[in-house]
């Protein structure tokens, strides 16, 4: 009986190891293929068997949520158009973009928001049959205030809270209906605004005039010159053989530091710029995090472009006047009101004010962070009372408001594709700036004449809803 | 005589006894709670569900337990165990796919835990080899039955009715064909290990010796042709085979069988079309993704996304595949607890069959010893043939997968014939 017991027992390991060998085959070495293979429906299924969390804005209303059909959850958006790029959508064929992404796993219920151990065991033992809902720092009235006032130009525009960061309104024009990206994919992506593009965050535009903010936060913090100090502007210079002329070539003559950020000379900053040198300039440009991506978390955020120094003098004139070597987004111009507006002091931007749990579950609340004193608190008041004036007397007329005192500067940025990008960025009120902005009309031409309208549109809406 | 320790000193003396096994079932509890309890937390209605569906079958499992501490029995101490474990498992990925399955199939255990004692306490089973015919010929009657009278169900023709009950009688089948050659086998193993006839380079035993077998087999495999049950018709095959070889230790009864085998098995493949279909799905299941291949393709990715740990109890979606709870609870199994998962049943089923063959082979009856074999290999067939066919190392068919697969008939004979190999593993009969 030895032989027979030995050949048998040497079968049964012989056929537990080519099992153990074949499931070690497909559970591991065949994973990656199989997971990520078109027919797979097991991604989908998942899906579509989550409740995914909502989105909300920060008085609670729903920007995007998802609903019980017959063939499982389906998406519905009830943000705006401009709010879709940021947003994002949320398609079982094209996948996920935006907020939708990037908050993906808190949406899906996979990740536990919280940091306690307790939380995380209970998340790990709960069925997962509903994710986690996202309130947001979105205002949805002042967020359709600023798509009205955009009216179907192309162009973007974000609102700041001034204290705290967060991001009240963001629009980016043209934009999309999520619900419609699975059945217009086609034409949605050919479209040739590209309303998948989020402008807001990502849209690369030189900064104009609105970058002489920075130039002269570069020229106090330097400490020679003052708002008062007086130049002579000749109405055009020629540097390098290249000619800079004041906008419609109207020489000021002698004339206050103040007073040429009022009528935004550019014959004045550039000699400014010429003062202070290339790299006091382009230090303080990286302090306000121009050419650095904002710490916003999402993978559409852009970075901007900021010159490496050292400059020729004709890179400097023009790089004072926003027009060389130097892209900013709306977000980051926005941020760098910002700064102005709160003292000198950055906040990171927020978008998102809370996770939290369905039901009574948790809520886990994303507190404002600051980034650090970008200028002085005396410098910042300083630029703020220039701004004022820009706006009471200067290019910025357009955007004045009876009771409320704004700030801001208009831009009138040129570029090689056509008409020059409209600016206006700004804060209101001047005393205790409560929030701040940036606007841009692409191609729009003149920054006072149709920007500067637009930030009036939203400082109205704000403060009338602030006051009533 | 045993030292008392721990809580052990509280009990009667008659307690002292299968200690290890105590400690493997509490094991085998937890793991039937926690297992259960997750797995089904979306489907049950209150929390509790869990721990009463679980906890049941922890206290089914000591019951025997203490049924064989009384009646100092001395059979082997880590069968019951291991085949707790797997109906834990079983219950833990019904639990996931609905309560009322799983409480169905508590209930079926808990009839085979009752059939238990009936196979492992009594000394007389070896008197079963008297009835061998009666039990053959029953095996063949019931498959005739279900052949041609039987219910068909998911394609096949598997299901026997009688009035109210409907029954999957292949369990009972394979079991009285176990009983059945291992009954002739006993009886002549003299005979047919000292073969004098001979057949070309081979010797075999005389005709009228190896007739009853060999035509009461070829029967079997008729029947199961006719039924289009090829998972059964190997089985049933192979285990003739090797059982004949652990018989006699002639090899030439693993070496025809299988030659034989592979020439009928190709020409089935030319003859039938349902045959050569398995084999092409087999080899390319991608021809047809979402007809005859669905059920392997689905396999393939639920196995894949598993991975190494698997998507977690109850987050698995392998048991929306249709037939998933009879068919592919072992695809539940990789899905949801991943490669570790897949190799703990594959290990617990590895061990009940390695247990088994020492098992058998230390008993010192013939029949018995023979009896005990056909039930492991049978197990072990039934394992390679389902978990080969979901990692395409065979053709897949449709056997049930022992102590893990729903389904009543399968259940109550599979813990029966635990019972039995718990009978052969008394030190009484050991050799």
């Amino acid at each position: 009986m030895r032989r027979p017991a030995a050949l048998l027992t040497y079968i049964l390991i012989g056929a537990y190891l080519l099992l153990i060998g074949g499931a070690l085959y497909w559970q591991v070495g065949q994973r990656e293929v199989l997971v990520n293979h078109p027919a797979n429906p097991y991604q989908l299924l998942e899906r579509r068997s989550v409740r995914r969390g909502g989105i909300f804005d920060s008085s609670g209303e729903v920007i995007a949520e998802s609903v019980q059909r017959e063939k499982g959850f389906e998406r519905v958006f009830h943000g705006t158009s401009g709010l879709a790029p940021t947003i994002g959508y949320f398609s079982q064929r094209y996948g996920t973009a935006g907020l939708e992404k990037t908050l993906d796993e808190f949406l899906m219920g996979r990740r536990y928001p919280g940091t306690s151990v307790i939380g995380r065991l209970r998340h790990l033992l709960s069925d997962r049959s509903s994710g986690y809902d996202v309130i947001t720092s979105i205002d949805l009235d002042l967020q359709r205030t600023v798509e009205q006032a955009l009216a179907n130009r192309k162009g973007a525009a974000v609102v700041m809270e001034v204290k705290t960061g967060r991001i009240l309104a963001i629009a980016s024009m043209p934009g999309f209906n999520p619900e419609e990206i699975d059945s217009q994919w086609d034409k949605i992506t050919s479209d040739p605004g590209s309303p998948l593009y989020n402008r807001a965050l990502a849209g690369f535009y030189p900064p104009g005039s609105t970058f002489k903010i920075v130039v002269l936060a570069a020229v106090l913090a330097h400490g020679e010159l003052d708002l008062a100090s007086v130049f002579d502007d000749p109405g055009s210079v020629t540097i390098q053989g290249h000619q800079i002329a004041n906008a419609g070539g109207t020489p000021w003559g002698r004339i206050s530091l103040l007073d040429a950020l009022v009528v935004s000379s550019n014959t004045v900053f550039t000699e400014v710029a010429r003062k202070i040198g290339s790299d006091q300039l382009l230090q303080m440009a990286g302090s306000f995090g121009l050419g650095r991506k904002p710490p916003l978390a999402g993978e559409n955020v852009g970075a901007g472009k900021l010159p490496s120094g050292p400059l020729s003098p004709l890179e400097l004139a023009q790089l004072a006047i926003g027009q060389y070597g130097i892209v900013t987004t709306p977000l980051q111009m926005a941020m760098v009101v910002q700064a102005v507006a709160n003292d000198g002091l950055m906040m990171e931007p927020l978008l998102v004010d809370a996770v939290k749990a369905s039901g009574n579950g948790g809520k886990w609340i994303n507190q404002p962070r600051p980034m650090g004193y970008v200028v002085s608190a005396q410098n910042a008041r300083k630029i703020r009372q220039a701004m004022a004036e820009v706006v009471t007397r200067g290019t910025g007329r357009n955007a004045a408001l009876s009771g409320i005192d704004v700030a801001g500067k208009t831009g009138s940025a040129e570029n090689p594709q056509g008409r020059a990008h409209a600016w206006f960025v700004g804060m209101a009120p001047v005393d205790k700036p409560a929030i701040c902005l940036a606007v841009i009309v692409e191609h729009g031409g003149s920054g006072g004449g149709v920007a500067a309208p637009i930030a009036r549109r939203i400082f109205a809406a704000y403060f009338q809803g602030a006051a009533g | 005589m045993l030292s008392r320790k721990g809580v052990e000193k509280y009990l009667p003396a008659r307690l002292w006894g299968r200690r290890h096994e105590r400690r493997l079932l509490v094991l085998v509890a937890v793991i039937a709670l926690l297992g259960v309890s997750l797995s089904g937390r979306s489907n049950f209605d209150a929390w509790h569900q869990g721990l009463r569906l679980g906890g049941s079958l922890g206290i089914g499992l000591f019951c025997l337990h203490f049924l064989f501490c009384f009646a100092d029995f001395s059979g082997d101490e880590n069968l019951l165990p291991l085949c707790g474990f797997l109906c834990a498992l079983s219950l833990t990925t019904l639990a996931g796919m609905s309560t009322s399955l799983a409480f169905r199939q508590l209930c079926w255990m808990f009839l085979g835990f009752a059939l238990i004692p009936i196979g492992a306490l009594p000394r007389q089973w070896e008197s079963l080899a008297d009835y061998r015919y009666l039990v053959g010929i029953t095996g063949l009657g019931l498959l005739f039955l279900t052949a041609f009278f039987g219910v068909e169900q998911y394609g096949a023709r598997l299901w026997l009715e009688l009035g109210p009950v409907r029954f999957q009688p292949g369990e009972v089948v394979r079991l009285g064909l176990g009983v059945f050659i291992a009954g002739i086998l006993s009886e002549n193993s003299q005979l047919f290990a000292h073969p004098t006839a001979r057949l070309g380079p081979f010797s075999i035993p005389e005709p009228r010796h190896l007739m009853p077998l060999l035509s009461i087999w070829v029967l079997f495999l008729f029947v199961l042709v006719v039924q289009r049950d090829l998972g059964s018709a190997v089985l049933y095959y192979a285990l003739f085979a090797l059982l004949s070889y652990a018989a006699t230790g002639q090899i030439v009864y693993l070496a025809l069988p299988a030659l034989m085998g592979g020439l009928g098995g190709a020409l089935a493949a030319l003859v039938f079309s349902h045959v050569a279909t398995r084999f092409e799905i087999w080899l390319n299941p991608w021809a047809s993704p979402r007809g005859a291949g669905y059920q392997i393709v689905q396999t393939m990715f639920a196995l894949a996304n598993g991975g190494w740990l698997g998507k977690g109890l109850g987050q698995g979606l392998a048991r929306a595949i249709p037939a998933s709870h009879t068919d592919l609870p072992l695809v539940v199994i990789g899905e949801e607890l991943g490669f570790a998962g897949l190799t703990a049943c594959l290990t617990a089923q590895f061990l009940l069959a390695a247990k088994g063959l020492a098992i058998s082979f230390r008993c010192g009856h013939g029949f018995l010893r023979l009896l005990g074999l056909a039930v492991v290999v049978g197990w072990s067939l039934s394992v390679f043939l389902v978990a080969g066919g979901l990692l395409r190392l065979v053709p897949l068919t449709g056997l049930v997968t022992p102590f893990i697969s729903y389904g009543g008939t399968a259940m109550v004979t599979n813990l029966f014939s635990l019972g039995l190999l718990l009978n052969i593993s008394r030190q009484e009969i050991w050799s």
